[in-house]
C-alpha cells in the first residue's frame, strides 16, 4: 500500500461518467460506492470515492472506465470538483 | 485458458454441505460460451430424467455472462437456470443488476447447487472462502430486507452482492422469482420455487478477483464506438405525444420496419413504460386477460399510467453494471415504504391493462409487493386476470374469494388477491402456482381462460399484432417469453449487417404480409433464436442488441475479450447447438414439444371482433412445422436432427 505521500485518488469527471458503475465493480477495496447525483444527463446513481481511507491508489477503476472519465490526482477531489 | 472466463465452477451440494470447484474444459466455452449455453450444458448433462423440479436431484445454476466484467458494455446479465417447476423443462431467467460480475469475481463462471439442505441457509463467498451459512433469522423476511440484513451484516470489506427470494420462493409459489440489487427480478420459470425448495434463501458473493480481457485496448475502442450511439439523444415526443403515435400508426394499412435507435431513444428516456400507452393503441399490449383491444383501454383510462406520470415519480435512473443506457429507475410515493425500482411496461400493462386497472397507486404498490415477496409480475397479473375473468363468467364466486368482487378495474380487489397469493390464503393459494395450475383445480373448463404457454403465463406483446411472438411463445424450449424474437426484434437486431445470408427487411411493407408464413421469416425467427442463445451466453442485454449488432458489436467484443478468431456465422452456430440442446433437455424430462400451444385466444382463434387487432389470425401449425424444419429437427415431433445432438454431445 502507498504511503500518504504518494498516495493519488480516483477523480471523477460526472460530465463524462455514464454511470456504468464498473469502476465501482472493479475497485478491489471498496473505496468506491454509488451516490444519486444531477449529473450532466439528470439524476443517476453515480460512483463516489466514499470511502477515500480504503483507496489503494491501484488505479483499476481509471483503466477500467470506458469513458477516461477517471483520473488519479494527489488529493481526494471534492464532490463539486467532480460535478465541474 | 482463453481470456474473459474463469475456467471454473463452483458446486454446492445442500444435502450434505460439500462445495467443491470443477475446471470445465476449453472446449465446452468454444462450443456453449458462458451463460445460458455453460448452465444448460452442466443441467443437461446432470439433473436425471425425471427428476422432480422441487427434489434433491435438481440442479439450480447461477451462472455470469462471457462478455461480463470484459470492458463491455450492456454485459452485466446472469442467469439462473434449473429445471422448472412451471414448465417441467428448461428454466431459465435472466437479469441485470449487479451480481453477473461478482459471480465471476468469486472466481467462477456459475454456481450450482443441488440436494436440499436440511435448515434455510445462504452461500457466502469472500476472498478465498465459500461458506453456507444459517439463514433460520432471514427465512420469513421479503427480498428486500433479506438484501439490506445481507449486506449490512457483510460490510466489513468490499460491499457483497446479493441474489434472494422473498416469501413466495420459501412458499414454493411456482411463479416465484429471484431478486438481486434490491428488487431486479430474475422472475420466469418458477426458479423462485427452486430455491425456497432447496431452502437456499441467499447467495452473498463477495470476491475481488481480476476478470482478463485479451485485448483491453480493442474492447475500449469497440466499447467507446457503441457508446457514442447510446449517448445520441435528440428532441423526443412527449408520453402523450408517443401514444398519438401509436394511434396514428394503428390507422395505416402499411407498417414501416423498426430502427431500435428509435426504441432506445424511447428507453433513454422513459424506460420500457414508455410503451404503456403506445403499445395499447398500436395492438401490441393484451388488455383484459387478451378477450378486449384497444378500444376496451382507451385514453381517457390509459393517461393515468402515461410514461410521463411514471417518470414524474422517478428520481434517479438506474443503471445495470456497464449499462450506458440506464432504461431503469428509482422511484418513491405515498404509498411505499421506502425507495422502489421503477414499474417495467410488462408489469404495468400485466396488472393493468389487462385487468383494465388504472389505477398508478395501485400499479407502484402491486411492483413493490411482488417484487419484495419475489413473485414474477407478469404471472401474477395473468394469473390475476384470469381469476377475474373466472368471476366474471362465475367460474368462481364470492364463496371461493372469500367475499372479494373481482371486478375488472377494480384495483382494491386486486390489490387484496395479490395479498391472498403473496400469503397463499384461500383461493390465493391455488392461484399462487400460475394459471395453469390453477386452471387444472379450478376445473369447469377455466382453461380456456388460462393465458399460458406449456405451463408459462404470456408476456404483454400480442401475437395477433406481431406474429412472430406467437411462434417465439410455441417454439422456444422455455416458452411463453418476450425475450427472444418476434418479427420486430428481427428488424432491430441487424443482424443482416453481420451475418451472411440473413436478409434485410423491407423498409415499409402491408400490414397484412406479417400474417403469410413464408420461408424468410422462418429464417428470421430461427436467427433470433440462435442469436438470443449467443447473446445469452454472453451476458448481453437485449435493450443493447435492439440498436442492432452493428453498433452493439457483440460479435467483435467476443473475439477481442476471448482471442478466438470467429465469424458471427460460427457464433451463430454455437446459437444453433444451445438451442438443440435445450430441446432435447425438454424431450429427455418428458416434455412433447408438439402439443405446446399458447391459448388460443392469444393467437386469434378465434379472431378478435374488433380494436387494433380484428380479425388476425396465425397459422400456428404451419409456423412451427417450418420453423423446426429450418431448425434442422422432425417437423412433426420437434425431435433435433441426429447430426445437431452429436454436436452438442461430443464435448
Ligand atoms: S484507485 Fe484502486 S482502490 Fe482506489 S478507488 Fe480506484 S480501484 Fe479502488
Ligand atoms: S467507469 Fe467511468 S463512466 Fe463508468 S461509472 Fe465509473 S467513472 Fe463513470
Ligand atoms: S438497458 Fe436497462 S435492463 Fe439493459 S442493462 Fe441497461 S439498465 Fe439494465
Amino acid at each position: 500500500m502507498a504511503n500518504k505521500k504518494s498516495h493519488s485518488y480516483p477523480s471523477i469527471t460526472l460530465a463524462d461518467c455514464i454511470a456504468c458503475l464498473m469502476c465501482v465493480d472493479v475497485c478491489p477495496t471498496g473505496a468506491l460506492d454509488i451516490v444519486t447525483r444531477n449529473g450532466a444527463r439528470g439524476f443517476r446513481r453515480y460512483p463516489c470515492l466514499s470511502f477515500a481511507d480504503k483507496c489503494v491508489s491501484c488505479a483499476a477503476c481509471k483503466f477500467e472506465c470506458p469513458t477516461g472519465a477517471i483520473f488519479m490526482k494527489q488529493e481526494v477531489a471534492e464532490a463539486a470538483e467532480e460535478e465541474m | 485458458m482463453a481470456d474473459a472466463y474463469m475456467g471454473k465452477i463452483l458446486k454446492v451440494d445442500l444435502g450434505s454441505g460439500v462445495i467443491e470447484e470443477e475446471s470445465i474444459p476449453d472446449s465446452v466455452y468454444e462450443k456453449f460460451l458462458s451463460g445460458s449455453g455453460l448452465g444448460g450444458f452442466i443441467l443437461y448433462n446432470r439433473i436425471p430424467a425425471g427428476a422432480d423440479p422441487l427434489g434433491p436431484d435438481n440442479i439450480m445454476g447461477f451462472v455470469s455472462g462471457l462478455l461480463t466484467g470484459t470492458g463491455s458494455l450492456f454485459t452485466g446479465r446472469w442467469m439462473a437456470m434449473a429445471k422448472s417447476p412451471l414448465t417441467g423443462g428448461y428454466g431459465e431467467s435472466n437479469c441485470g443488476g449487479n451480481l453477473s460480475p461478482a459471480i465471476k469475481r468469486c472466481g467462477y463462471d456459475g454456481i450450482f447447487f443441488s440436494g436440499i439442505s436440511e435448515k434455510p441457509v445462504y452461500l457466502y463467498i469472500s476472498g478465498a472462502k465459500a461458506e453456507l451459512k444459517d439463514a433460520s433469522d432471514l427465512w420469513g423476511k421479503d427480498a428486500i430486507e433479506t438484501e439490506n440484513i445481507l449486506l449490512e451484516r457483510h460490510s466489513s470489506g468490499r460491499k457483497p452482492r446479493v441474489a434472494c427470494i422473498g416469501q413466495a420462493g420459501e412458499r414454493l409459489s411456482l411463479i416465484a422469482g429471484i431478486s438481486n440489487d434490491l428488487g431486479r427480478m430474475a422472475a420466469r420459470s418458477g426458479l423462485g420455487a427452486v430455491m425456497g425448495a432447496k431452502r437456499l434463501k441467499a447467495i452473498v458473493l463477495g470476491g475481488s478477483k481480476k476478470i482478463a480481457s485479451h485485448d483491453k485496448d480493442a474492447m475500449k475502442a469497440l466499447s467507446a464506438g457503441c457508446n457514442k450511439w447510446v449517448q445520441f439523444q435528440p428532441w423526443f415526443l412527449s408520453g402523450n405525444g408517443l401514444r398519438f403515435l401509436g394511434m396514428i400508426l394503428r390507422y395505416l394499412p402499411f407498417q414501416t420496419a423498426m430502427d431500435g435507435m428509435l426504441f432506445k431513444i424511447m428507453l433513454t428516456k422513459w424506460g420500457t413504460v414508455s410503451l404503456n400507452q403506445y403499445s395499447i393503441e398500436i395492438g401490441d399490449s393484451p388488455v383484459k386477460n387478451w378477450a378486449g383491444s384497444n378500444l376496451d383501454f382507451p385514453k381517457a383510462l390509459s393517461d393515468s399510467i402515461g410514461p410521463d406520470r411514471i417518470k414524474a415519480r422517478e428520481t434517479a435512473k438506474y443503471h445495470c453494471y456497464s449499462c450506458p443506457l440506464g432504461c431503469g429507475g428509482i422511484c418513491s410515493g405515498p404509498s411505499l415504504a421506502g425507495e422502489t425500482h421503477k414499474p417495467e411496461y410488462e408489469t404495468v400493462t400485466a396488472l393493468g391493462a389487462l385487468l383494465l386497472n388504472n389505477d398508478l397507486e395501485s400499479l407502484f404498490l402491486l411492483n413493490d409487493k411482488l417484487n419484495r415477496a419475489g413473485m414474477d409480475t407478469i404471472s401474477a397479473g395473468v394469473t390475476a386476470a384470469f381469476a377475474f375473468e373466472c368471476f366474471e363468467k362465475g367460474i368462481l364466486t364470492e364463496k371461493e374469494t372469500d367475499g372479494l368482487k373481482l371486478k375488472w378495474g377494480d384495483s382494491r380487489a386486486l390489490v387484496s388477491l395479490i395479498d391472498k397469493m403473496i400469503a397463499r390464503e384461500g383461493i390465493g393459494d391455488i392461484l399462487a402456482d400460475g394459471v395453469k395450475r390453477a386452471a387444472e383445480k379450478i376445473g369447469k373448463n377455466a382453461d380456456c381462460y388460462a393465458m399460458h404457454s406449456g405451463g408459462q403465463e404470456l408476456s404483454m406483446h400480442d401475437a395477433r399484432f406481431d406474429p412472430g411472438f406467437g411462434l417465439h411463445y410455441t417454439t422456444e424450449p422455455t416458452p411463453g417469453r418476450h425475450t427472444i424474437g418476434s418479427q420486430m426484434y428481427y428488424e432491430m437486431y441487424r443482424l443482416w449487417k453481420r451475418v451472411p445470408g440473413l436478409s434485410r427487411p423491407w423498409l415499409v411493407y402491408s400490414k397484412k404480409s406479417k400474417y403469410r408464413v413464408n420461408r424468410k421469416k422462418i429464417l428470421w425467427a430461427v436467427a433470433c433464436s440462435r442469436f438470443i442463445n449467443v447473446l445469452n451466453g454472453a451476458g448481453g442485454c437485449a435493450f443493447g442488441a435492439f440498436i442492432g449488432v452493428d453498433r452493439f458489436p457483440v460479435f467483435e467484443w467476443l473475439n477481442a475479450a476471448t482471442g478466438w478468431n470467429r465469424t458471427p456465422l460460427d457464433y451463430m452456430a454455437v446459437g444453433k447447438r444451445i438451442q438443440a440442446m435445450k430441446q432435447a433437455f425438454n424431450l429427455k424430462h418428458g416434455l412433447d414439444p408438439a402439443s405446446i400451444r399458447p391459448n388460443p385466444r392469444a393467437v386469434g382463434s378465434p379472431p378478435a371482433e374488433k380494436g387494433a387487432n380484428k380479425g388476425r389470425d396465425l397459422d400456428l401449425d404451419k409456423m412451427v412445422a417450418d420453423y423446426w424444419s429450418e431448425s434442422g429437427w422432425n417437423t412433426k415431433t420437434g425431435v433435433p436432427g441426429a447430426d445437431t445432438a452429436a454436436d452438442f454431445t461430443n464435448v
